[in-house]
């Protein structure tokens, strides 16, 4: 049984003139350790796929299978965590308060969460700052911070949107590594969200490319074991990646000549 | 070229004494302003390029002053203006932060209501006062009303606005978690509005002003509003004159009361 299975979903936004095809019948399944992307051209529908597949929306048609349970059940929110682009950490809460935000929701607020949100800020290399305000911190700072937030809720599956894209190329580099060895380390599954095609080869176990209006899905890419083994950092520099950015890049720029 | 720890601290003093020189500048023309206007007000006065019988002096004002503070009707009369504004205006805020709330957790409600929202902020409420007098009484719970009713719909509107421009995405970062509607409500949009809210608190501090004083002109046998009404009757300026003073002393002690609650509850 895969950790999720998306089953032939759309999605559709209605005004009152009309209805546009946001999402035509997506399939496909994550298993459990596995990393997808999925990437595309904007307007391709990837943000409401990942609020579909996170429950936040209901799909028009079709459904999102998690585990033995349907995602759009209450409750099944916390077996997921969400990373936005940006850290969208609360500006008015401490670093520790911010952590600590899952655990409070699901009043499972005790000492033993809050060792653990200290562990967690340790692990994310944020030691010792727990009391500041986010306004202190830089960019990759706050985004460590809001991966702590959504870690410390022990998600089966993250769900990223393009959370690497409001940083510098320096530290998004570092982050992705960073990202990268946590997940493999403690084996969860993601999905992540991008228009950043190295990003996308060099985190993935597939990349799913999908075609814009409507969202659709157009090929599927599985990268080779070879850039699976090692960093993010250093697959950037591994012979075998240009050759599959160049393939990537042909079809993703084929999407987009209209 | 590079400066020594000495010299460095010395440029760092040389700027803070600048802002300092600059501050006193502040203070100066700002006392000046005071005791210009002042004098030339007593001045013009004695030499009658004004008819001091309507725009009396500021030596009668404190005269008066005196003779109110010493027989003690001064205070009484403060007293009871002070407490009608501060009542009205914690009413006021709050029940407008309440309905707020109410129309922020029901779209549907706060459809329903727009229009006739509209016509009420429109309106200007003072008009209301007959009514108000005649359904609750003439006495201080009908002042208090004034003090709230003026500024309850505006405080609506602007609070609500707040309510809604609040980035999406905190929403989605607390519903991703399990976040229900009422722990939304608390965790972000309350909180992220609190900007908006003390800056309706500031303009509620002199809505209600005018809304009491009104409401103390129309039925009142005591207040502030009262004496400047009463002043008006009998032809004594000094009087009315004394009475806005104290009120616009009063006004700003308030004003810098919210400043204060501001710099305490919004640190981030």
């Amino acid at each position: 049984m895969p950790l999720l299975s998306v089953n032939q979903v759309s999605h559709h936004y209605y005004s009152k003139k009309d209805y546009t095809k946001a999402l035509e019948n997506i399939s496909f399944t994550l298993e459990q350790g596995e990393f997808i992307s999925i990437l595309g051209p904007s307007g391709c529908g990837k943000t409401t796929l990942l609020s579909i597949v996170a429950g936040l929306i209901k799909p028009t048609m079709g459904e999102i299978i998690l585990g033995e349970d349907s995602a759009s059940e209450p409750g099944n929110k916390a077996h997921m965590g969400y990373m936005l682009q940006q850290d969208y950490l609360f500006p008015w809460k401490t670093i520790k308060e911010n952590i600590m935000l899952g655990p409070k929701i699901n009043k499972t607020l005790d000492n033993s969460i809050k060792e653990q949100a200290d562990q967690m800020l340790e692990e994310v290399g944020l030691q010792g700052i727990g009391d500041s305000y986010p306004d202190e911190l830089s960019g990759g700072m706050r985004q460590r911070a809001a991966l702590a937030r959504t870690l410390i809720t022990e998600p089966k599956l993250l769900l990223l949107d393009e959370p690497f894209s409001a940083l510098d190329f320096q530290t998004k580099l570092r982050l992705e590594d960073f990202v990268s060895q946590l997940l493999k380390q403690y084996n969860k599954a993601a999905l992540l969200v991008t228009h950043d095609i190295s990003e996308a080869i060099v985190m993935s176990d597939r990349i799913i490319l999908l075609k814009p209006r409507p969202g659709e899905i157009k090929q599927i890419f599985r990268m080779p074991p070879e850039l699976r083994k090692i960093s993010p950092f250093q697959a950037r520099q591994h012979p075998s990646f240009q050759a599959i950015f160049d393939e990537v890049w042909k079809e993703m720029s084929a999407l987009e000549k209209y | 070229m590079k400066n020594t720890e000495a010299a460095n601290r010395e440029l760092h003093q040389a700027y803070v004494r600048k802002l300092k020189i600059e501050q006193r500048w502040i203070w100066f023309w700002q006392i000046s302003i005071f005791l210009i206007f002042f004098s030339i007000w007593e001045l013009a006065s004695r030499l009658k390029w004004i008819d001091p019988l309507l725009f009396s002096s500021p030596s009668k004002i404190y005269k008066l002053f005196i003779a109110k503070a010493s027989d003690g009707s001064l205070w009484m009369h403060i007293n009871v203006t002070l407490f009608e504004t501060v009542a009205g205006f914690i009413i006021g805020t709050f029940a407008g932060i309440l309905l707020a709330a109410m129309l922020w957790w029901s779209t549907r409600f706060s459809k329903i209501i727009d229009p006739y929202l509209v016509i009420l902020n429109a309106m200007p409420k003072v008009a209301l006062g007959p009514i108000i007098i005649v359904a609750l009484g003439p006495g201080y719970i009908s002042i208090i009303a004034m003090g709230a009713i003026i500024s309850i719909i505006i405080t609506t509107l602007v609070v609500y606005n707040a309510f809604q421009e609040i980035d999406s995405n905190y929403i989605k970062v607390l519903q991703s978690l399990g976040a229900s509607k009422r722990v939304c409500f608390k965790e972000a949009i309350f909180p992220a509005s609190f900007p908006t809210m003390i800056s309706s608190l500031k303009v509620n501090v002199g809505l209600s002003w005018v809304g009491v004083i009104v409401g103390e002109f129309l039925v009142s046998k005591q207040g502030l509003g009262y004496l400047i009404i009463y002043g008006f009757q009998v032809f004594d300026f000094t009087l009315v004159l004394f009475s806005l003073l104290i009120i616009a002393i009063f006004a700003a002690i308030m004003y810098q009361l919210v400043e204060k609650l501001e710099k305490k509850l919004i640190k981030h």
